[in-house]
């Protein structure tokens, strides 16, 4: 009874005490935000956290596929919303900015058009709605590239390719005489959308000028000259039915028969380096091809993230302070994991990639820096989910043996039905 | 004297009755109260939900109901669900069955041991199931890749393909779920009085006979709860295909069953009025099951 009693005047003492030393700490005007975000993105936060003395982070890490549904859980209860938050799929900003969900804050009049004007150019396609708003800032840029094996390229005696057309021919060539080599894998969403987007072919692409109107049209001439292309590299076996991270095309690149692969800017450092292991000195990183049609490439992408702001935060001034400096802060983004989306601090992290010695060409960066400009400028954000629509209509039936150019129609209807849900109005041009 | 003490005893008698009933009750009370907070409260709740816009929170009628059934998702869902549920309830009937029918030929000892391994598929939560199928799923590391290969099956994709996600799904469910019934089952076999199964045998019953016309019959109706137990958790699939995306972005089928609809309203598109719609509708199948195992198979009239 008495040591309690004596407990019970130890933490009277000290609750004295802290109530005491409260009011100084209130006096400093320590703001408190809550941000959410990957594990990968916690540097990012704890850097912003270092340099503001009067702002103090709470970093709560969160899934992926879990993201979307924890935030309509916290705006539904109204208890936990974050006042920043990391969008790691380009597709979470549009759900997030309609009349049932209502989260992101409008950047256009926040940010200085300056500092807009540093990000590439459509960088921030995904984070624009299309009547005029900014309701995110882009993380990193993913537009595709070439990846290929140098010194099998070499001892083969094949030039790399700049157009499609050539890719078939030297994939064709490279697997002359039953060598197993291949140049891709398209069993997946976003590698084949690639083919139909660098063709321009239209499939979810915004009108220009309107919000609302999406543009389908998946049986074009455009697609289907791609989707014949990719039968025949198909057939020829030059292509593999299979997705680039199934473990089967793993062993593949693993045992030097990959010669080249359609990729985005990450694929360098997190497949190509971690997955296919390829050796330091071979990677090497080539343009996106163009189609021979063409007058330049036209490259889709794969990724990226945002980082976007809660539009009834306490504090914006400190939520916008925090999403330029996450963004567009060199020393932050030189160790960034991914090329960042603003140019001036993309440069720094460039030449840690080229210094970094792993790749072929010591220019690596530049020829990423290049393709940049042939970025589709239809990449935005969506309502509707055009990786799953994808997955349904083609993805399946193609790794069973069907043609590419046979589901086209199977597309374009599922496409249609999915943006009419999502109250797109669908034009076919 | 004698009418004073039949009289009281029957007070007493009376008042212990009253007793039990309140015993009764009061054991009951936790459970009710957590039905009560926990199933009806939430069905009342989206019952009421479904009829108004959420976001802005007006009564706006059937435009949810209208909302759901012109979702051109929702029919290729039922079909997905019914086509799995068909197939599940068969695997479930006619596999538990049977095993449970030859476990029952077999010595006690034995057939305990058997049906212990049985059971251990079924403590495994259904999402780690989704997990290790994937492995089971890819030829290149699946033990039984000779199988697949017998189908020309070369890779986790033409695996899925090939068996289709019922069967997948079916398969993952089945072993998750027989070896409880096996368990069940086995306890119902137990039941059937020995003298009946020994007149059997002195009649000249083979093993077979024994089991298709003596045990079968007296363990139907047990096989019958199982079989509409696994409808109703069948009509709710949600893990499985939920999680295939684990195995990669090309697997992911977020619109495959009518729960998924559900949870893409509320936690994709934050819309909870159709989501409850969509709950209320799918309720719909379920109670006219319960209400007809109720009332009008006399299932709980005990002889």
């Amino acid at each position: 009874m008495k040591t309690y009693s004596r407990h019970m005047l130890k933490t009277t003492m000290l609750a004295l005490a802290v109530t005491a030393v409260a009011p100084v700490a209130s006096a400093q005007d320590i703001t408190k935000l809550l941000v959410w975000g990957d594990p990968i993105r916690e540097p990012f936060y704890k850097a912003f956290d270092e340099a503001r003395d009067s702002i103090e982070l709470e970093f709560v890490a969160i899934a992926r596929n879990e993201m979307i549904a924890k935030l309509q859980l916290a705006l539904q209860s109204g208890d936990g919303i974050p006042d920043a938050i990391f969008l790691q799929d380009t597709n979470f900003s549009a759900p997030l900015k309609t009349r049932r969900v209502d989260y992101l804050m409008e950047l256009q009049d926040k940010v200085p058009q300056a500092t807009i004007d540093g990000f590439y150019p459509t960088s921030n396609s995904v984070c624009e709605p299309g009547d005029g708003t900014l309701v995110c800032l882009r993380n990193d840029i993913a537009h595709f590239m070439l990846w290929y094996n140098e010194p099998l390229m070499e001892e083969l005696g094949l030039e790399v390719p700049t157009t499609w057309e050539e890719y078939e021919s030297v994939a064709l060539a490279a697997a002359a005489n039953d060598s197993g080599i291949v140049s891709g894998a398209v069993a997946m969403h976003i590698p084949l959308m690639n083919f139909l987007y660098s063709n321009g072919c239209n499939l979810a692409i915004p009108v220009e000028g309107k919000r609302d109107v999406l543009n389908i049209n998946a049986t074009a001439p455009q697609c289907v000259e791609a989707a014949q292309l990719v039968d025949r590299m198909l057939d020829a076996g030059t292509l593999a039915r299979v997705a680039p991270f199934d473990p089967e095309f793993v062993e593949l690149a693993k045992s030097n028969k990959l010669l080249m692969i359609p990729g985005p800017t990450w694929f360098g450092e997190f497949i190509i380096k971690k997955r296919y292991e390829f050796p330091e000195g071979t990677v090497g990183i080539g343009m996106t091809p163009k189609w021979e049609s063409q007058d330049q490439p036209l490259a889709w992408s794969w990724g990226g993230g945002m980082w976007g702001g809660w539009k009834d935060t306490k504090h914006p001034e400190e939520v916008v302070d925090l999403l330029t400096f996450v963004t567009t802060d060199v020393d932050v983004n030189r160790t960034a994991v991914t090329m960042p989306a603003y140019q001036p601090a993309s440069v720094e992290w460039g030449a840690a990639f080229d210094g970094s010695g792993y790749y072929a060409a010591g220019d690596g960066f530049q020829t990423m820096v290049d393709a940049a400009t042939y970025a589709h400028p239809g990449y935005v954000s969506l309502r509707l989910d055009a990786r799953s629509s994808f997955n349904k209509a083609v993805v399946n039936d193609l790794a069973a043996g069907a043609s590419f150019e046979s589901l086209l129609p199977q597309l374009q209807e599922e496409f249609v039905n999915a943006a009419k849900l999502a109250r797109y109005q669908v034009v076919v041009e | 004297m004698t009418q004073h003490s039949a009289s009281q005893r029957q007070q007493r008698k009376r008042q212990q009755a009253r007793k039990q009933a309140l015993v009764a009750y009061a054991l009951l009370s936790p459970f009710l109260c957590l039905m009560l907070m926990f199933a009806i409260f939430p069905v009342l709740y989206a019952f009421g939900l479904s009829f108004f816009d959420t976001i802005d929170y007006v009564f706006w009628g059937l435009t949810n109901y209208r909302e759901v059934l012109n979702d051109y998702r929702l029919v290729p869902a039922i079909y997905n669900v019914l086509q799995y549920v068909l197939v599940w309830v068969s695997m479930m009937v006619v596999g538990v069955t049977m095993l449970s029918l030859l476990l029952d030929t077999q010595s006690e000892r034995t057939a305990a041991i058997v049906r212990s391994i049985y059971f251990m598929p079924g403590a495994i939560a259904s999402s780690a199931v989704v997990v290790l199928w994937l492995f089971l799923l890819d030829p290149l590391v699946s033990p039984f890749d000779f199988v697949y290969q017998f189908f020309g099956w070369e890779n986790r994709q033409s695996t899925i393909s090939g068996l289709g996600e019922v069967w997948i799904f079916a398969l993952m469910g089945f072993l998750g779920n027989s070896g409880g019934w096996i368990v069940v089952l086995g306890g119902a076999l137990s039941g059937i009085p020995r003298d009946v199964l020994e007149a059997a045998r002195i009649d000249g019953a083979n093993p077979w006979q024994m089991a298709t016309r003596i045990k079968l019959p007296m363990i139907s109706k047990t096989i019958t709860l199982m079989a509409i137990t696994t409808i109703a958790v069948g009509l709710q699939i949600f893990v499985e295909p939920q999680l295939l995306s684990l195995a990669g972005g090309q697997f992911d089928k977020p619109d495959w069953s009518v729960t998924q609809l559900a949870y893409f309203y509320a936690f994709r598109w934050g819309d909870f009025g159709i989501a409850a719609a969509i709950s209320i509708l799918s309720l719909i199948l379920p109670v006219i099951i319960a209400l007809t195992l109720i009332f009008a198979t006399r299932f709980y009239k005990i002889k």
